[in-house]
């Protein structure tokens, strides 16, 4: 059984998390637990000092908490396998807090939202940060909710690495998705060139673990801004973390659908 | 609903009527197919060949209904278009009215004027036309209804709706149901954002717009785009079907750009246009 945790504030982005994990659980045999980091002063700045600081952390503390026990009740009406919110107490930075959940409750996949915005700088923060640099799991970024049947595409830009293909697998067991492969060459090309049909050769021997659930490979060449229209209207797309600054980065930080990032 | 579709005898508008049409069949609109000449024949009244073209515009319309299931009189060869008003010419025939209204007319005259003047007389809430008529940039800036520009097909299965702090009608929200399912497309929504504050009202209300069109059954695409990158957002990413703006008095669009460079923006833009009010 696939454990799946998501980390959630009282946002529409955890709503959205949410929604799209509990879609994925109809088809996959899976826990869904949720946690909130708390911040002492989330809400704004710490107001006076001594117990009046301490009074008002308390209070930021125990609003935080019942908007977010408010949001999981509300998402659990329509999803029973939702579990109610683990808190992490304050104190740690909230990456590290979290880093340290998922390894000691050994969760296979970790769960966010995040609203989807024209402005990649978000998304960079996301894909740059030591949690998702240093994840023990794969991580799954939650943008949108479209439905399972506009597919799987696994974007790449280089050899697939068994890693890879065993963490996706142990999310997706073989022949549970179908699987169409782009495979990116990136250039100043401002127009995208896609090659309909590819030979596996050309993305390594690990895609032959995936081979009965690919549908079909394929080739594209241009810039990342030419390759948008590509990656912007399926239900899942999976990828290796990129780097911050890189042609995928660029490209993923135009897609509106969900994201699978491996480790 | 009423609906004022503005015709002439560029081929545009037989598109313009097929995609009317579409609407019409979902919604049972009343209608108004209104032609505009900038002057009478010589013998001081429509050419025949015009009013044989709007005849042609009507029958179309009916044609796109099954028989069983038409709201409007059907059609009716013994008709005359009659001056009902100086400039003004409507098609009378003999057929029993249907449980709805299609009005044909003819206006004579500067095509912004007469087609203001049609929808204030008819209370129409849409005015449609295709984007080649000359007179589309005024129309956009100064009625008073929405204003859906149709420009040539482009089925891209995606309408875009721009949101922001200002109250979207449920009119308005009906009118967008409607052209996802006239374009047959799903629907992405930008949240227009510029502070802090103004982001949590947006969020508020993209959830909410996620429930609404969810129980419809139409896919919705949410996101989010700083109000100084809208201009670039618009150019960027052009993919759509249909742009659609709320242009009510307290809206954005009102406020930071007027009508017109709204309208110059889009019309560069392959997606068809539909302004709220």
């Amino acid at each position: 059984m696939l454990k799946t945790v998501i980390a959630i504030d009282a946002n529409l982005a955890s709503r959205i998390a949410i929604r799209y994990v509990c879609q994925l659980g109809r088809s996959l045999d899976m826990t869904i637990s949720t946690i909130h980091a708390l911040e002492p002063g989330e809400e704004g700045h710490a107001i006076a000092t001594g117990w009046v600081r301490q009074t008002w952390e308390g209070a930021v503390v125990r609003e935080a908490k019942e908007q977010v026990i408010r949001l999981v009740k509300s998402e659990q009406t329509r999803c029973r396998p939702l579990e109610s919110p683990l808190f992490l107490p304050p104190g740690q930075p909230r990456a590290d807090r979290i880093a340290e959940q998922l390894r000691s409750s050994h969760f296979d996949l970790f769960v966010e939202g995040l609203l989807h915005r024209f402005e990649r700088d978000q998304f960079l923060e996301k894909i740059g940060s030591r949690l998702y640099r240093e994840a023990p799991c794969p991580i799954l970024l939650a943008q949108n909710v479209p439905p399972w049947a506009k597919g799987v595409l696994w974007v790449s830009d280089g050899m697939l690495t068994e890693q890879m293909v065993e963490s996706f697998l142990r999310i997706f067991p073989v022949q549970s998705v179908e699987l169409k492969f782009l495979n990116c060459r990136f250039s100043k090309s401002p127009s995208a060139a896609v090659q309909g049909s590819s030979s596996p050769n050309e993305v390594g021997p690990a895609l032959s673990l995936l081979e009965s659930s690919i549908k079909n490979i394929s080739t594209v060449e241009g810039s990342p801004s030419s390759m948008a229209a590509l990656v912007r209207d399926h239900s899942l797309i999976v990828s290796s973390l990129p780097r911050e600054n890189s042609p995928m980065s660029e490209l993923l930080s135009k897609s509106p659908c969900t994201l699978l990032f491996l480790p | 609903m009423r609906i004022l579709v503005a015709l002439d005898q560029d081929p545009r508008s037989a598109h313009t009527l097929s995609q009317v049409t579409r609407l019409l069949v979902n919604t049972w609109a009343n209608v108004t197919l209104l032609g505009v000449v900038p002057g009478k024949s010589s013998e001081g009244g429509i050419s025949k060949d015009f009013v044989e073209t709007m005849n042609q515009y009507h029958q179309a319309v009916l044609q796109g209904f099954d028989a069983q299931d038409l709201p409007y009189a059907p059609a009716d060869d013994d008709y005359e278009m009659a001056e009902i008003q100086p400039g003004l010419f409507e098609k009378i025939g003999h057929a029993d009215s249907g449980i709805k209204e299609l009005t044909v007319r003819i206006r004579v005259g500067n095509p912004t004027q007469t087609i203001l003047e049609e929808a204030a007389d008819c209370s129409s809430d849409l005015i449609v036309l295709h984007s080649d008529m000359d007179s589309q940039q005024k129309i956009a800036t100064k009625a008073d209804c929405s204003v859906l520009i149709v420009k040539e097909e482009r089925d891209t299965g995606k309408i875009i709706c721009f949101l922001e702090d200002d109250l979207l009608s449920q009119k308005s929200l009906e009118m967008i149901n409607q052209m996802a399912v006239l374009f047959n497309a799903e629907i992405e929504i930008a949240g227009l954002r510029d502070k802090q504050a103004m982001e949590e009202v947006i969020e508020k209300k993209l959830n909410w717009l996620m429930r609404y069109f969810n129980r419809k059954g139409i896919q919705l695409w949410v996101q989010l785009v700083a109000l100084s990158s809208l201009e670039q957002f618009i150019l960027e990413e052009d993919h759509w079907s249909l742009v659609t703006m709320w242009m009510g008095e307290k809206s954005i669009f009102k406020r930071l750009f007027s009508v017109n460079k709204v309208a110059k923006l889009l019309q560069s833009r392959k997606s068809s246009v539909l302004l709220l009010r």
